[in-house]
Parts: structure tokens; sequence; C-alpha cells
């Protein structure tokens, strides 16, 4: 794509600014696979647009039948109780979360439940082989890197494992090992945290 | 978990309805066959429908000018091409939100300058790793471009160091306006910012840049 070109103002730059817009112009070059990974993040944190709207609709069916069944006309949705689902989606946590249904229509409360179901938790499983060690826990930005949040249990063979239901998204994450060693996954992508300066492993949580 | 969007304008936090696009946001009958040559807006239109080629294509059109963006905002090559991605996840995410018949590219930009400012005054919390250590040759960067890609980089030191004594809003504006070539009631998109405001940015950005690059020079 070029570049327009510079829109005239009632202050032309001088020569030196010229050169100076000139340079600041220069296009620089994609680098390798930058679009691939820029499509392909937004796809697995996203989904597709048109798999959202087969989801709304379906969450549509499942609250019109609800509604149907005696469960509501639309103010008796705000007195569901916990535990009611809709698929796996907590309808207490919409309800609780959503405004009333704009008489008429379910289109704002169905785009709201479309949007929960995208961010539902997903099982994540944690993995690490660690013969040797006596206590294993996996910490990250999703329990507030707490090392008693997320013990890990050993079969037979020292493979540590837990599973952690995380929302989708990009999560930072390490292992503690004995309480006291700081080990990275060696499975995924490393990454540094500069405030801190230890690395950190890295996993791309999303919905097929 | 998703965040809060504050990409589009408040009165456009309800997904548009499918009746809600105009005419215009469609593929018109005259777009040409190669989906490259598309106009933005049709790629918009099909990009919303779920196709993730039109998305592609989008991203590849507008990549080069967002990461020139974040470059000439201050960020250095590895949160520009964070903020670079993560503007385009979320406009992905917001596509749906997009106002029918809106201008894309203001749009585009009002989310890259958010997550520019962001990384700016958050700095970096975290920063990519090589996994894989093999010579820096073969994981060419855009630091990695051999000189002739820089028009000038001794020049660009200097209007870099310029830059670098803006006001963010000032530095904001004059490249939106004087690089991005973009008109003002897209830079009010973009920055949220009046009429008149942007003007006296851009104007003493201006004045500023051309007294401090007749010291450096």
């Amino acid at each position: 794509m070029t570049t327009p070109p510079p829109p005239s103002s009632g202050h032309e730059p001088d020569a030196a600014l010229a050169r100076a817009v000139a340079a600041l112009r220069h296009l620089p070059d994609v680098p390798p696979g930058a679009v691939d990974r820029a499509v392909a993040a937004a796809v697995a944190r996203n989904g597709i647009p048109g798999r959202r709207s087969v989801a709304a609709a379906w969450l549509a069916r499942a609250a019109g039948l609800l509604l149907a069944a005696g469960l509501g006309a639309a103010g008796a949705t705000w007195g569901l109780g916990r535990g009611h689902l809709v698929g796996d989606v907590p309808v207490a946590k919409i309800a609780q979360n959503s405004p009333p249904p704009a008489a008429g229509g379910l289109g704002r409360y169905v785009a709201e439940a479309a949007v929960a179901a995208e961010e539902r938790p997903i099982e994540t499983p944690f993995v690490l082989a660690r013969q040797a060690a006596k206590r294993v826990a996996v910490v990250g930005d999703f329990n507030g890197w707490n090392p008693n949040a997320n013990a890990m249990t050993a079969d037979a063979r020292g493979v540590w494992t837990t599973t952690v239901p995380l929302p989708p998204g990009r999560h930072a994450y390490a292992f503690v090992v004995d309480g006291t060693v700081w080990v990275t996954d060696p499975r995924a992508p490393v990454v540094r945290d500069p405030d801190y300066g230890r690395d950190q492993s890295v996993v791309l949580v999303g919905h097929p | 978990m998703r965040s809060p969007l504050r990409l589009v304008p408040p009165d456009d936090d309800d997904p548009p309805s499918a009746t809600g696009s105009s005419p215009s946001d469609a593929p018109p009958a005259t777009e040409p066959a190669d989906p490259r040559e598309w106009s933005t807006g049709a790629l918009v239109a099909a990009a919303r429908e779920g196709d993730v080629t039109a998305f592609r294509l989008l991203v590849e059109r507008y990549y080069a000018r967002c990461l020139r963006f974040a470059r000439n905002m201050g960020l250095d090559v590895e949160d520009a091409e964070e903020a670079v991605q993560d503007a385009l996840v979320r406009v992905h995410g917001a596509l749906d939100r997009f106002a029918p018949g809106a201008a894309f590219e203001p749009w585009l930009f009002r989310i890259l300058a958010n997550r520019c400012r962001s990384t700016r005054s958050r700095g970096r919390w975290w920063r990519r790793i090589q996994v894989d250590l093999s010579p820096r040759s073969a994981h060419p960067d855009v630091e990695s471009i051999p000189a002739p890609a820089e028009p000038d980089a001794d020049w660009r030191d200097v209007i870099v160091r310029a830059l670098d004594t803006l006001p963010a809003e000032q530095r904001e504006a004059f490249l939106l306006r004087h690089v991005e070539g973009m008109e003002y009631h897209d830079m009010m998109a973009v920055t949220g910012a009046g009429l008149s405001a942007l003007k006296m940015r851009v104007k003493r950005a201006s004045d500023a840049l051309r007294a401090r690059l007749k010291e450096l020079v």
C-alpha cells in the first residue's frame, strides 16, 4: 500500500523537516511469518466470526427453550439460581452479568451469552518430568504465581501432571519444584519477564 | 479473558444486526475476482462474515504501515511487533461490532495507537526469548534487515532522537498527519481529540522538530 502524499498545511515544513518526514515514511519490511502469526493469534483468540454467529443462534434456541419451559418470561431470567446450565455455560453467570433482555428481543442477552461461551475456561494440562522432586506446582498469571494454588501429582515414573481451567488467551507460567526451584516447561516457548529477570513459559489457550 | 474493548465508539457497544449493514459494506459486484484486489471495505465485510482469507489480506495490506507507526511512536522492534499483533487481534475480535460503513483505517489506527500508548506507559512486561538460539541470520527480523533497507540509518537516528523530545500526543498527531497522511477528521477518530487541539499539536510538533533537527544536524 502506498502512503498518501502529505496533506498540505499552512505550515510547510522546511527542508530538514521534509527530509525527516520522508525518512519516517519508509515502510519497514514485514518480518517473515508475522502476518501468519497475527492471523493465527486472532483466530485462536477470537474464533471465526461466522462460528460466533452459529454459537449465538444455538444459544438463542437454548435460551428460548428455557424460557418456554417456564423458567421465564424475560424478567424471570433474573431469578435463575446457580447451577443451571445452557450447554456448559452457567446461566446464572450470564443472568447476573447481563442486563435484562430488551423488550422485543434477546439480542443483547444472546450476544453476551455467546461471548461467555467463547470465554469459558478450557481444561489445560501441564506436565513436567522430574523424578527426584518431592513436590511440584504450576504457577502462572492465572493463579497469581501462587505455588500453593495448583499442586501437581506424580505417577510412578516421576511425571508430574495437573490440569487447570484457563480462559482462552495467552498465559505465562512456570513450575516450582520443591518450593524453591523455578523451572520452565521444556515443551513450550520461553519468555523473559524483565521486571523480575526470570524466564516463563507461555501457553496459548483457545477453543478449537 | 477478553478485556473490555475501548476500541469502538461507546454507542457501538451493541453488535450491529445483520440487517444493519449498509449496502456499501458488502463486496460490490464490481469488485475484481481476485480478493487481493478488493477494496478495504469489501475485505472488512468478508472478514466480518468469517472469511479468514479476507482478514489475512487485510493484515497483509496494513501490517507494514502499522509496524511503521508503532516504530515511529518509539517502540523497539519487539514491542512494535507485539503492539501490532495485539491490535490486529483486537480488530479481528471486534469486527462484528465495527460500525457498518465506517472508515476502517482510522478505526485500525485508533486501536493501534491505544496499544502503543499502553505499551509505552506499561513498559514491556515480557520479552520474547528465542528458544532456538541458532545464528541470528537464521531468524531475520527488522533489526537484521541490511542497511540499504533503511534510507539513512544515521539520519533516522537523528530523527528518532528529535521525536523522542516531543510529548506523546504531539508525536502521535504529527505522525498521523504527516507520515500516515491522515485527514484531521480521521485523526479525531483515532485520538479522540478535537480539531483545534490536533492542529495545535501538529503545529507545535512541527515547530519543535524543526528546531530540534537544526540542533542535531
